[in-house]
């Protein structure tokens, strides 16, 4: 397929179609601009239906424009032309829309100078399109470039818009705005264009001066795609040639800006970019996309003075035109060249000057674009806010008084919260003195226990039978498997039973898992051998030491109690010798007794020791804490008996006929929990009655 | 009166009892001066025994008497002292992973073959229709069985969160699980009761033996 | 990626142990027996790695920090010397270094249980106060309840049969919880021993 280039953007389009892809521009100016008109004046002609969103209308492009795609300000400005300059209003039953009619008759009447006259003809333009409705702004336009060629004949130069534009409009006064009435009185000052220079649209207008159009090129340019475009302001989509984004149109919600009369007022001989285009106003910022401190470096860095500029002043790259090596360079419509900022002034208008700005910018080789004021006008520091708070004296007042408020509720629940504190000090102190003064005083007056002991457990039974028929001549090995902290209790409640084993002579070998049970132990045997004279330690009790790994200690004396524990505490050999001489496993021993107070270690007895044991029977002495997590054990036969507890101790006792510690005490054990019943039945009817739940509370329990 | 080293040894368990008991009316420095004690004196005698009771006849003896096996765990603890070090730390894994491994194939031994089988099968044992004192069945011990089967299995099932999703609804039991898990939670809030009065009878044991040494004491002195 | 060695050491060790419940014989009964005696002196070589950590890394950092007071873990550490040299000059065997236990480390261990016993007893004046739905009143009732049942006060009623029976039944209630509690943690035990054997579980990694 052939392909041809954009004469704007020099980019590969199809042949056969219309406008460029890229840019929009018409691809075949030739064939558009049949009558001579300029190039560039074909954009403005375009018509509305002839924009990108509108694909209907593309393969109409070129064709007669819609009287429905005018804008009612463009057809309203061209009848006005049209009357003043006695020609017929145009019939636009349908409000016919003429683009940039506003420029036509905005810059008709101006004689053009040297520098603002350009030559379209000369650049290779997008023809205008061929209608009724361009015909008028047309001609003038055509009238305005033939003054303007006529005087000097000068090519056109490169940045036409700089001088101080005077467009002038025409058109009805009554029901334009104050912008557009000043445009008239210009536009009546000047000539109609000749009717072959005219467009083919009928609309009136004079033909758009170099001098007007020198305006445009101090328009701020703003980024299409963040900048709503006022939709009065602008002409339609192609008629320049870039599209607007379709969301960012807006309808003018104040009158237009009376800028064209300031430029009537420019001093040709001073800055006319300052003068065109004052820095903005401080309470009016201006919506720009990037903030003073968003300018690249590169930007920010050669914003140097104007007096500055020119001595850095680096020279465009001159492209060669129509050269025959090389891709031929583009060839720039004039509007748009006349767009851009002339060389000489480009110290002036604060374009990038120094050689490392064009070269690593990303603007590199294309001079002059940026302009500092421009910069300056959009590219402005953010607003910044102060975080002080702006409250007024009556909103004050409000706080001053919640403060209040919240600070006599905070004093209140620090109060309460003391109160508790206090009371459960109180209650705390109370509590103790009850229970110390009731066992004090049992102590003291030894007194009986209340209800003496006559129901005896199924496992103290059991005990009791099984020591009661223990062979004498075999040891007994004891597991002293338990910590200091409730050694009262448990040698309170053992020491029957071990007084039972020494009245029978029979040889205890014991051992700890624990770094305290076998000297604890040795102490309690040791006390209870002075009651018992009888009874040798030396001959018939056999400290085996400490068995260091918990379970792995258990599972490697239930394999070979030999190697695990050779040697006793005195570092004597345990199994020669010794009572334990007949002794090879576990089995050999008459019974296994483990005192202790943690359930744990009763379970790892029973896990790792018990099935060694055959039919060796497992006694337990065991604290009350853990006496009901060993009631499975008992139950399933793997526990043959156990004793829990001071009333446990105390039955075993009962049913020895002996009088040990256990029962000694009893009375002041028994007391003192009936005491302990009697504080937690009353505390919990207390807390059932008087206190009630929060919310929150009464939420999650139901939950 | 010559201070006897028992006498002398009293006093410190009694001035150590008091200091201790000193908490009762809140945290003081004698409490925890009495606190870092404890902890010194049990870490010492800990460290003590475990050279006298384990590094000594088990490594040092059989060492200087030639045995060669003992090099095995005297290079494994060799290993294991490095964890000691920061730098060195990853060599003690090796050790660590030989305990591990032991405890955790005993562990699963043990609760295999100690507590699992024995267990379920002494909750089956108790449905010992026949007691062999009376004739026929024994109508009360089947109920009593029944009671705490259903009351094991309740218990079990309470600790039982996995719950099904269906489209839409949250996560919830089926009502069957739901019901044995209400259940669960009665025989579960009596062993727990149970066990929480064991533990206040236990330590008011302790009470009544700390203040009877106390007083036993105190009126040793006093003749 | 991690070395595997360590963790089929474990296995190894695991394996074989394990082994040794279920399989009777004499081979790995002979590999077993020093393997456990080797795990044994393995656990005293820990506790001594455990207390050097406690003393000198714990309170000996505590003493170098400015910032915290170093009062009590300059005792920790005296007394832990103290105890050591006195264990080694004397000898563990020693009635003098044995009082540490009797006479120091029992006492203070009985005094804290027995001051807890007035702080169990304040805080179960409040049982009701915290947990007031069924299974908080149910709670309740049974610490009441046998709290009774050890002290022994139901000796009263020993006369009757029916109430003998009914405190015997009190008495054996807490059998089924406490099965289905022991069941549940040796399923428990089970499964975490299982996953360390097969290398999921990896507590010696560090």
């Amino acid at each position: 397929m052939a392909e041809i280039n954009c004469p704007i953007c020099n980019r590969l389009n199809k042949d056969e179609a219309e406008r460029c892809w890229y840019c929009q521009a018409v691809l075949h100016p030739e064939k558009k601009n049949a009558d001579g008109s300029s190039d560039w004046l074909d954009g403005f002609r375009q018509e509305n239906t002839e924009t990108p969103f509108e694909e209907s209308n593309e393969a109409s492009a070129g064709s007669d424009e819609s009287p429905e795609d005018v804008p009612d300000w463009l057809a309203r400005i061209r009848q006005r032309e049209q009357l003043e300059h006695g020609g017929e209003p145009e019939q636009n039953p349908d409000g016919e829309k003429d683009t940039l009619d506003w420029l036509r008759s905005a810059v008709g009447n101006e004689s053009p100078t040297e520098s603002n006259t350009f030559k379209p003809a000369e650049v290779n333009e997008p023809a205008p399109t061929e209608s009724d409705n361009d015909a008028d702004w047309l001609g003038k336009l055509q009238s305005w470039q033939e003054e303007s060629s006529e005087p000097n004949k000068s090519p056109a130069p490169e940045h036409p818009f700089e001088q101080e534009p005077k467009p002038s409009f025409s058109g009805p006064s009554n029901q334009e705005p104050d912008w557009l009435n000043e445009f008239k009185s210009e536009a009546a000052q000047s000539e109609p264009l000749p009717p072959e220079k005219q467009p083919d649209d009928s609309s009136t207008g004079d033909k758009p001066s170099p001098e007007n159009i020198s305006a445009f090129e101090q328009e701020p340019k703003a980024p299409i795609a963040e900048e709503p475009i006022i939709e009065d302001s602008i002409p339609p989509t192609d008629a320049i040639g870039f599209s607007i984004p379709e969301g960012n149109v807006v309808k003018p919600s104040s009158p237009e800006p009376d800028w064209l009369t300031d430029f009537q007022s420019l001093d040709e001989t001073k800055d006319l970019a300052d003068q065109v285009m004052p820095k903005p106003a401080v309470e009016e910022p201006v919506k720009a996309p990037f903030s003073g401190r968003d300018i690249m470096d590169w930007i920010d860095k050669d914003r140097s003075t104007p007096e500055e500029k020119p001595e850095n002043a680096v020279e465009q790259v001159e492209v060669p035109q129509g050269t025959d090596e090389g891709i031929e360079p583009a060839k720039l419509p004039s509007w748009l060249q006349a767009l851009r900022p002339d060389k000489s002034k480009r110290g002036i208008a604060g374009s990038t000057t120094s050689s490392d700005l064009n070269q690593k910018s990303p603007l590199a080789g294309i001079e002059g674009v940026l302009q500092d004021s421009v910069i300056g006008q959009f590219y402005t520091r953010p607003q910044t806010y102060a975080n002080t708070l702006k409250i007024t004296p009556e909103q004050e007042n409000h706080l001053q008084r919640l403060q209040n408020i919240a600070g006599e509720a905070r004093w209140e629940a620090q109060e309460s919260v003391e109160s508790k504190r206090q009371s459960s000090i109180l209650l705390k102190a109370v509590v103790s003195l009850l229970l110390i003064g009731v066992i004090v005083f049992t102590v003291l007056t030894q007194k009986n226990s209340l209800v003496e002991p006559t129901m005896y457990s199924q496992p103290v039974v059991e005990t009791f039978n099984i020591i009661s028929a223990l062979d004498p001549a075999k040891p007994v090995l004891i597991a002293a498997e338990f910590d200091s902290g409730l050694y009262g209790e448990l040698k309170w409640s053992s020491e029957s039973l071990l007084q039972q084993l020494m009245a029978r002579n029979i040889p205890i070998a014991y051992l700890s898992t624990t770094q305290a049970g076998s000297t604890l132990f040795q102490a309690t045997i040791t006390d209870l051998a002075r009651k018992n004279q009888d009874y040798s330690l030396a001959d018939h009790t056999l400290n085996l030491g400490y068995l260091t790994g918990g379970t792995v200690g258990l599972q490697a004396l239930a394999n070979d109690p030999r190697g695990t524990l050779p040697l006793t505490t005195l570092m004597k050999p345990a199994w020669t010798d010794t009572p334990l001489q007949n002794t090879e496993k576990i089995s050999d021993f008459s019974a296994v007794i483990v005192i202790t107070e943690n359930a744990d270690t009763a379970r790892y007895w029973i896990e790792q020791v018990k099935p060694s044991m055959g039919k060796t029977p497992l006694l337990v002495v065991i604290s009350a804490q853990s006496a009901p997590m060993l009631q499975p054990y008992y139950d399933s036969g793997q526990v043959n008996g156990y004793i829990a507890g001071e009333s446990g101790g105390t039955a075993f006792e009962k049913m020895a006929g002996v009088e040990g510690s256990s029962t000694s005490h009893f009375s002041a054990y028994q007391s003192t929990l009936i005491l302990l019943v009697v504080l937690i039945f009353v505390g919990g009817m207390i807390s059932l009655v008087l206190s009630t739940p929060s919310p929150e509370r009464s939420d999650k329990n139901q939950s | 009166m010559t201070l006897d080293a028992n006498l002398i040894w009293t006093i410190v368990s009694l001035v150590l009892t008091l200091f201790i008991f000193s908490y009762l009316f809140g945290d003081n420095i004698l409490f925890r001066i009495a606190c870092a004690i404890l902890v010194g004196c049990t870490a010492g005698y800990l460290f003590v025994l475990i050279i006298y009771r384990v590094i000594l006849p088990k490594l040092v003896v059989p060492l200087i008497e030639g045995s060669l096996i003992v090099l095995v765990p005297l290079f494994l603890s060799g290993l294991l002292l490095t964890k000691l070090s920061p730098k060195l730390s990853r060599l003690g894994n090796i050790s660590m992973a030989y305990l591990v491994g032991a405890g955790a194939a005993i562990a699963v031994g043990g609760a295999l073959l100690g507590t699992l089988f024995t267990q379920i099968t002494g909750a089956v044992n108790s449905f010992a229709i026949n007691d062999g004192t009376t004739k026929g069945i024994n109508g009360v011990i089947v109920l009593e069985s029944a009671f705490f089967l259903i009351g094991t299995i309740s218990t079990l099932v309470y600790f039982n969160f996995t719950a099904r999703s269906k489209d839409g609804q949250p996560a919830k039991r089926s009502p069957i699980v739901n019901l044995f898990a209400w259940i669960g939670q009665f025989f579960i809030a009596i062993t727990l009761g149970a066990i929480f009065a064991g533990v206040l009878t236990s330590t008011i044991t302790a009470l009544i033996e700390r203040i009877d040494f106390i007083i036993t004491t105190i009126s040793g002195f006093f003749g | 990626m991690r070395s595997p060695i360590v963790p089929i050491i474990g296995f190894l060790t695991g394996i074989i142990i394990l082994a040794g419940y279920f399989v009777p014989s004499p081979v790995l009964e002979a590999i077993r027996t020093p393997m456990l005696d080797w795990a044994v002196i393995l656990s005293g070589v820990a506790g001594l790695i455990a207390i050097f950590h406690l003393v000198f890394g714990v309170h000996g950092r505590r003493l170098r920090d400015p910032e915290k007071s170093h009062v009590f873990s300059f005792i920790v550490i005296l007394v832990f010397m103290l105890t050591v040299a006195a264990g080694i000059f004397f000898g563990i065997n020693h009635t003098g270094f044995q009082k540490v236990v009797t006479a120091i480390q029992m006492p203070m261990e009985t005094s804290l249980m027995a001051v807890l016993a007035v702080t169990l007893a304040y805080s179960s004046l409040r049982l009701l106060q915290r947990q007031r739905n069924w299974m908080g009143f149910v709670f309740f009732i049974a610490v009441v309840l046998y709290l009774l049942v050890n002290s022994g006060i139901f000796a009263l009623v020993t006369d009757i049969t029916a109430l003998r029976g009914l405190v015997a039944g009190i008495s054996q209630a807490p059998l089924a919880g406490a099965r289905g509690i022991l069941i549940g943690v040796a399923l428990g035990s089970l499964l975490t021993g299982i996953r360390i054997l097969i290398g999921s579980d990896r507590p010696y990694n560090s």
